[in-house]
């Protein structure tokens, strides 16, 4: 009974709703007017690495100018020596043993000299107008600026501590009136909190952690006569010609880099890339949207040179190359159920790249750095991706480097 | 609207839109979309049950009916193919969504049954369509499937990776519900 007043029950559904037709909006035609004339599958803008390069290049620049800005007041001062002030304060309370904490800090203060009251706590620009009539700094000032010369972070030798002695004891040159022995009483060392300046040397090692997108503008070009499937998968997923889709390739690595020379440096490491293709195939006579995945381990080599160093930024280029193992290979196909397969992929991808880079100092040893540059691929017998159908392709790698 | 339904309805004009669409031909594809756009739009919303999903699955099926044209050979319904390519469509989307997450509980009553089996005939198409998205996906799709495309519980079981016994419960509760909503209405 129940049966067949549902039957009955059906058959009036299916009556009244073989023939329903309900307008769309016209934004579907325009949509599918879009994708017909740019690819089957919903795309990605063509510029989309110029988004990715945009926000890559705008958190640089947040970066640096929070760099910049945060560092402006040490910057508008002269370049203060704590190596030297340090030496010279010992000098001055005959402390070799050098513990801050029991520096007399008013004798070494030019506001002592006019008679003010000791200040427990000198701020840096209380110090200020005593270093430019100490020759002896200038020197050390200017190495510190251009990098070029290592200082030691501490003076430990009592000929260095005698020669500072005697330097700001020279006639003509205001010294702090000698006090010894002074009362040791703790007062606050004026230079806590002022790290010593770390001078710009050339790390002989770095550490890099990076990311990097490249480009996927391939519209309008046509595919090499590189293979455009695995090797042997034409004869199971096969393309039906529609323009596909590219993700837009994306790489995480991580890596060393060595100074060969004081400006040259290789670098090395284990770059993992991820590349994704969608397009209209079929396989075994099902037809649908294909997914196509594809992941590379690769070890790059690159030469790095150093154009321009700075305290707090560097410019460099590079150039090597790279070969990469393709680790999956993977297909599927969007149905009911889904149509998954992999393949093997047997072969190098190899490729050399070139560009320009610029790393930013966040810290004594972490820079952040931004190297856009173009890669040349050679497609070899790999998988059809973007790699093989724009063999030349911008790249934007961010990444942080830790220097040692 | 009758066109398309087999290949004796095939004129010579709709031939000529399904070869110069096969050409790539945006005036033939925009005549064959004039023809089946609001058909097909019924059939993505008894699938999807929201407008909006079902005008992204109606562009996605166009764009695959178009770049599989070549694949049809003349022989058959044209809408009947191109219907499937439709459902198929939908049901990609509502997979990869997730959105087909069955319950066994077969426990519910199906002893609710219409005083007036004619009251449907009463609705409109139009009631009716928003009464089937009202459904739970999972048996909004096991009920278009078995009903209104008439595919098996074997078919729709393997269509879905369910059981037979699931696709059963699943269309079972689905028609009380309709059944419910009809009486409430009428």
């Amino acid at each position: 009974m129940q049966d067949t007043e549902f039957k009955e029950f059906d058959r009036q559904l299916r009556s009244v709703l073989a023939d329903a037709e309900v307008k769309p909006s016209r934004r579907v035609w325009k949509g599918v007017s879009a994708r017909l004339a740019a690819g089957s599958a919903p795309v990605a803008s063509p510029w989309a690495w110029l988004k990715w390069a945009g926000v890559s290049l705008a958190a640089v620049a947040a970066v640096a100018a929070g760099i910049f800005f945060s560092n402006s007041t040490r910057t508008s001062i002269p370049t203060i020596n704590y190596n030297q002030s340090q030496a010279t304060m010992l000098a001055q309370t005959g402390d070799a043993a050098g513990a801050p904490t029991d520096v007399a800090v008013p004798a070494a203060v030019p506001a002592n000299e006019a008679g003010s009251a000791a200040p427990a706590e000198v701020s840096r620009t209380a110090v200020r107008p005593t270093l430019p009539q100490r020759p002896e700094s200038r020197p050390v000032e200017v190495a510190e600026v251009s990098g070029e010369q290592p200082i030691p972070e501490t003076v430990a030798s009592p000929e260095a501590e005698r020669q500072q002695e005697s330097t700001v004891s020279e006639p003509g040159q205001p010294t702090a009136p000698k006090a010894r022995p002074r009362a040791k009483q703790p007062v606050a060392d004026p230079f806590v909190g002022l790290e010593p300046e770390r001078t710009v040397t050339r790390p002989r090692i770095a550490i890099y952690a990076q990311g990097s997108v490249g480009s996927n503008d391939t519209y309008g070009r046509p595919a090499p006569p590189a293979a455009r499937m695995a090797p042997g998968v034409q004869d199971e997923f096969i393309d039906l010609g529609s323009t596909p889709t590219f993700g837009v390739p994306f790489t995480i690595g991580l890596g060393v880099r060595f100074y060969v020379a004081p400006r040259l440096s290789i670098g090395t490491g284990l770059d993992y890339s991820l590349l994704t293709r969608t397009f209209t195939g079929s396989y075994q006579g099902t037809s649908g949207t294909v997914s196509h995945t594809i992941q590379y381990l690769g070890v790059p080599v690159r030469l790095y040179y150093d154009i321009l160093t700075s305290e707090r930024i560097k410019f460099y280029a590079y150039g090597g190359g790279e070969g990469e193992f393709c680790l999956g290979n993977s297909y599927r196909l969007f149905g009911a159920p889904d149509i998954v397969r992999d393949y093997k992929v047997n072969g190098l991808l190899f490729s050399v790249g070139a560009g320009l880079g610029v790393e930013f100092r966040l810290g004594r040893t972490v820079g952040l750095y931004l190297d856009p540059g173009v890669n040349y691929y050679f497609p070899g017998n790999q998988p059809r991706s973007i790699r093989t159908d724009k063999p030349l392709l911008l790249n934007f790698d961010a990444g942080l480097r830790f220097n040692f | 609207m009758q066109l398309f339904k087999d290949k004796k309805h095939l004129n010579t004009r709709e031939t000529e839109w399904i070869e110069g669409a096969k050409r790539g031909e945006r005036r033939c594809q925009k005549a064959i979309y004039d023809l089946l756009s609001a058909k097909m739009f019924a059939v993505c919303l008894r699938y999807m049950g929201d407008r909006d999903v079902a005008e992204d699955i109606l562009q996605d099926g166009f764009v695959t009916l178009f770049s599989k044209l070549d694949s049809y050979s003349g022989e058959g319904s044209f809408e009947g193919w191109a219907r499937k390519i439709f459902v198929n469509t939908a049901l990609m989307s509502l997979r990869k969504k997730d959105a087909l997450k069955m319950s066994e509980d077969v426990s519910v009553a199906w002893n609710i049954t219409s005083d007036d089996p004619t009251a449907i005939q009463r609705i409109g198409y139009t009631d009716l369509l928003k009464m089937i998205a009202a459904l739970p996906p999972g048996f909004r799709t096991v009920f278009n499937m078995y009903v209104i495309e008439g595919y098996s519980h074997k078919e729709i079981a393997e269509a879905l990776g369910i059981s037979e016994t699931t696709s059963r419960s699943q269309l079972q509760r689905a028609r009380t519900l309709l059944q419910t909503k009809v009486k409430e209405k009428y």
